[in-house]
């Protein structure tokens, strides 16, 4: 059955991963030419305090920081987005799995494909900035970024949660939280900030429970 | 006899507005039901309870002796549903659909969903939401029956349909239930068609059950009477016991009532009304329906 809820949300998806994973090429083709043009034009000393002083190597590309806002996004909408309109989502509901199971299993393919366009994002970056900096700046390159990687998992979870939800009163109570936490993970600066980056794993890791919850509601025709 | 489905005092609001008033009925396995009743009498407000994507303000329904709001996957692997508008995952094309839902039963007929599908003379990767209605409609049927179910419902199977995809389906569904000895459910506004296939009939009024019997008693027992006589207009009323509904046009008034001839003209006569040109009229299904419930 794990199968079957696979190959559904992988018709619904293959067509947003394609193009994420294009605009994830675009994107790091991007930084290369960023960071190129920061060695080039600020000069080394300069380039130097900019990576290590303030650590923006990567925090001042736009691309790289709203590609994972725009795949949990995107991945969100189109899985369920169909399933909602016309009230698709009684067929599934009607199949012969449990409710938990089949809603766990929905975000949970869900989540995989958007992890596997972060990784992929990831370690494009990882590639992108070792060719030129040290081991170091690698590392805190990469870990400045995390919280956008977070967030782009929190939107996927929070915008599941608010098209499962079947009161449009909720829906816009949801929307303003959401907007609020969201906002958190991509205003954040957790450059050495471990802290903060486990509150930010914590939040994403029961966020699940939150589509449950919704999923629930409109399965017992709550209006 | 065994109870495929059980509702028990059934009662349901939206707000303050009462659709499900105290609802009890029982529906045997092996039967047809064809559940009627004009907008807004709580026909898809049944069945969404039946289906557990409404929870009943009060009472309950058992289906397969299960709570309806609390099915297991087991006892959802034994009832075929289809939603209202032929409800379907549009994203899909003919061959996924099949795909997809053959993984979730076990007894997964194919055969019967690839010759429905073959009478559509569309390609394998036709996408659902390109069809009309008609040709959705036998699409969700085709998946209905082969995932060969003990129970069919079928919520508003006409909805949308031209005449001659209604005839379609109703000859397949003939054919299918009759054969295989299932169980349906169903309900739709065309009642020609509930005629041909149902073998007992619920007809649902305003917070009321107006009756459930088979449909042959219906025929048989419920008459419909007609005479001339001005001086009647307004004298004689519909009265649950005598007359379940009367009407009048000029002079010309039309009784409804489960009573055979002889007792309503001595009723008449007992409100002083004489009723010599009184004749019976044979009904539809249909026009039992409005007799019952009412032009309005």
């Amino acid at each position: 059955m794990l199968k079957a809820i696979l190959y559904k949300e992988w018709i619904k998806l293959r067509w947003g991963l394609l193009v994420i994973a294009g605009l994830t090429v675009l994107s790091l083709a991007y930084s290369i030419g960023m960071i190129n043009y920061y060695i080039e034009f600020q000069g080394a000393f300069s380039n130097w305090m900019y990576v290590i002083g303030k650590s923006l190597l990567l925090k001042n590309i736009v691309f790289v920081k709203i590609l994972p806002l725009i795949t949990g996004l995107a991945f969100a909408l189109l899985q369920f987005v169909p399933e909602m309109a016309g009230n698709r989502m009684r067929l599934s509901y009607h199949l012969p799995i449990s409710e938990k199971r089949l809603l766990l299993s929905s975000v949970g393919i869900g989540f995989m494909f958007l992890l596997a366009e972060i990784l992929f994002l990831f370690f494009g970056l990882w590639l992108v900035v070792s060719i030129n900096y040290p081991a170091e700046v690698v590392q805190k390159a990469l870990m400045s970024t995390l919280p956008w990687f977070l967030g782009g998992s929190a939107i996927y979870f929070l915008i599941s949660f608010i098209i499962l939800e079947p009161s449009w009163t909720y829906r816009i109570i949801y929307g303003i939280v959401a907007y609020g936490l969201t906002d958190l993970y991509f205003r954040a600066s957790t450059y050495d900030q471990y802290q903060t980056l486990w509150a930010f794993i914590l939040i994403v890791a029961v966020m699940p429970l939150t589509v449950m919850y919704s999923g629930h509601r409109f399965r017992r025709g709550i209006k | 006899m065994e109870h495929v489905i059980e509702c028990k005092n059934l009662t349901h609001y939206y707000g303050n507005n009462l659709v499900l008033n105290d609802l009890n009925l029982k529906v045997e396995r092996g039967r047809i039901f064809g559940i009627l009743g004009k907008n807004g009498t709580g026909k898809t407000t049944t069945i969404n309870i039946l289906m557990g994507f409404l929870r009943p303000t009060r009472g309950k329904c058992l289906v397969f002796g299960e709570e309806s709001h609390n099915l297991s996957p087991a006892t959802r692997q034994k009832i075929g549903l289809l939603h209202e508008g032929h409800l379907a995952y549009d994203f899909m094309t003919i061959k996924q659909v099949e795909h997809f839902y053959s993984q979730f039963f076990p007894g997964w007929k194919a055969d019967y969903y690839w010759d429905l599908i073959g009478k559509l003379g569309l390609s394998d990767n036709h996408k659902i939401r390109n069809m009309s209605c008609g040709q959705r409609s036998q699409v969700v049927l085709g998946l209905i029956f082969a995932q060969d179910p003990e129970l069919l419902i079928l919520d508003d199977y006409s909805m949308g349909l031209d005449p001659g995809y209604r005839a379609l389906f109703i000859d397949y569904l003939q054919e299918y239930v009759h054969e295989k000895n299932k169980t349906v459910f169903l309900t739709s506004h065309i009642i020609q068609d509930v005629e041909k296939v149902v073998d007992d009939t619920i007809i649902m009024g305003y917070q009321k059950l107006l009756l459930k019997m088979p449909l042959e008693t219906l025929k048989e027992n419920f008459h419909r009477f007609e005479f001339r006589n001005p001086r009647a207009i307004g004298v004689v009323k519909s009265d649950d016991d005598m007359i379940s509904n009367v009407e009048y046009v000029n002079d010309k008034i039309t009784i409804y009532s489960f009573k055979p001839l002889k007792e309503i003209v001595a009723y008449l006569k007992k409100l002083g009304i004489s009723a010599d040109d009184i004749k019976e009229i044979p009904m539809t299904l249909e026009e039992a329906f409005i007799g019952l419930t009412g032009k309005y």
